[in-house]
């Protein structure tokens, strides 16, 4: 088989992919898999394909790639995938509360009729 | 009594007991606070007064306050039923904050101190209660430019609330090693990871890591006292890094630096609600937490305070000496259990390096503190909400 009918799998020539290779970065390839994890991360979160297990595994991963990549890719970019990561875990912890009963571990109690934050001029801050 | 309190300190006290028995479980809300810049110098400007104006009639008007000095605002979650509803709130606070000091004309830090801008070009704001710190405390206040963040974790339950805050004392250096963000202070590279710390809770009276209480009855005696002996005339000024609050049924964990990082500011966050949560649990299920001496405790909070992340603090059981990255990992792993149950889990890491790291990194490269702050003050800018 002559060289040029080689097929990569993708389908193109062995030439080709070659010629992709010389100026692909790893950083290419580990954004490539940040889109793949946000993709089917949050297709986990929700609908049919619900699986919290596979969404937490996604966003885990996400934070572990993303700060290894930050100094690689522009700034839109990097920040683009931070945005992500925080819409995925909001997206998770909602799907959490909808599974589960408020007041956690303990039994649940009346509605408090308090505010859990302070007002405007009682000063719960530094001083 | 002074003018501060409004309600006799009987009632008071019963009010809070009530309130607390009354509780709901983990409720939570997160205070944070920021500077306010001039977008040319980024030196800290008092404009407080002006945001808050412009502030009237829209949605953010009643979640933003003032923090003592002109120069600074926080922005509150409110309540939140949930964590991750708070979480959202996070970020929507920072967007209507930032959006209302774009208009305005100011830049926001959140980091823990100003790297150059001196206390004595601050103002204090002119509320009844700044007024009475400003007489009571003087020097101590005026010195307190510092920017921190809060959290509220609604606990059910007056002896379980104190229970909870006293075991809560254990792991307040863990937190504020997690969150150190301001090496940089009075235009010097301070050497310290948090000298906000430094400057805020070591100088306060009744500030920092509190004795550990036994019960309601214990705490309340000790707060009578206080008012007794006109030690207090609010109960805000017992201005603890844990503490029982006496208005809301909240325990509140003050000890973290301000974050720039929204994403950061919402881990550490989660962690202080999850360990909140988990010593909750163990006082439910007989699990024994020993609270520790204050002195012992204080050894971990000078290394946090020293060196934050980058250093090593003292297992307080065994005596043996760890990374403090590894201690922090250690502490995520133990209220893990409790955090998926909470929606707070996938919040919880560890970064890479945190705030007071990478500042110190940039200034060990060469770049000088304008530089580290624009950067600090333009990456919170960028990721938002």
């Amino acid at each position: 088989m002559a060289d040029d009918q080689k097929q990569a799998p993708e389908g193109i020539s062995a030439e080709q992919a070659a010629e992709q290779l010389k100026v692909l970065q790893v950083a290419d390839l580990v954004v490539q898999a940040a889109g793949g994890f946000i993709s089917l991360g949050f297709l986990r979160l929700g609908g049919e394909q619900r699986d919290l297990v596979q969404a937490r595994l996604a966003i885990d991963s996400l934070g572990a790639l993303e700060p290894v990549v930050r100094d690689q890719i522009s700034a839109e970019l990097a920040d683009e995938l931070q945005r992500a990561r925080a819409g995925m875990q909001l997206a998770f912890a909602e799907a959490v509360n909808e599974k589960t009963e408020p007041a956690g571990p303990t039994a649940p109690a009346p509605e408090a009729e308090s505010d859990a934050a302070p007002p405007a001029e009682t000063p719960g801050s530094d001083s | 009594m002074g003018e501060g309190q409004t309600l006799p300190v009987d009632e008071q006290l019963a009010s809070a007991r009530e309130q607390l028995e009354n509780g709901r479980d983990f409720t939570v809300a997160v205070e944070e606070e920021f500077a306010l810049l001039d977008p040319d110098t980024l030196s800290l400007d008092n404009r407080f007064e002006e945001l808050q104006a412009l502030a009237v009639g829209r949605e953010v008007e009643p979640h933003l306050v003032g923090e003592l000095i002109a120069s600074e605002a926080e922005v509150r979650t409110g309540r939140s039923e949930s964590f991750g509803e708070a979480a959202a709130k996070m970020g929507e606070r920072r967007e209507q904050l930032s959006a209302l000091a774009e208009e305005l004309g100011v830049s926001l830090g959140a980091s823990g101190t100003h790297p150059w801008s001196s206390w004595q070009a601050q103002r204090i704001i002119d509320t009844p209660h700044y007024r009475r710190n400003d007489e009571l405390l003087r020097y101590v206040v005026w010195r307190n430019n510092t920017f921190g963040q809060h959290v509220h974790v609604g606990i059910r339950g007056a002896d379980r609330a104190v229970q909870v805050a006293s075991a809560m004392r254990n792991f307040l250096p863990e937190l504020l090693a997690l969150s150190a963000s301001s090496p940089l202070v009075e235009d010097v590279n301070s050497g310290l990871h948090s000298a906000r710390t430094q400057i805020f809770t070591r100088m306060f009276p009744r500030c920092g890591v509190p004795d550990a209480f036994a019960d309601w009855r214990e705490y309340e005696e000790f707060v009578r006292f206080l008012y007794r002996s006109g030690s207090i005339s609010e109960h805000t000024q017992l201005w603890w890094s844990v503490r029982v609050h006496l208005s809301f049924p909240t325990v509140e964990v003050r000890i973290a630096d301000a974050q720039p990082d929204l994403g950061e500011s919402r881990s550490l966050a989660a962690l202080a609600f999850s360990l909140v949560g988990r010593c909750a649990r163990a006082i439910d299920e007989g699990e024994p937490i020993a609270w520790q001496p204050h002195r012992m405790i204080e050894e971990n909070l000078w290394r946090a305070i020293r060196w934050g992340l980058s250093g090593e603090m003292i297992n307080l059981q065994s005596g043996e000496v760890r990374s403090t990255r590894a201690a922090v990992e250690e502490l995520i792993e133990w209220v893990m259990p409790v955090a998926e149950e909470l929606g707070a889990a996938c919040f919880l890491a560890v970064p890479e390096q945190n705030s007071a790291e990478r500042q110190i990194a940039r200034f060990e490269e060469g770049a000088s503190l304008q530089e580290i702050y624009g950067e600090l003050v333009k990456g919170s800018e960028r990721v938002g909400g």
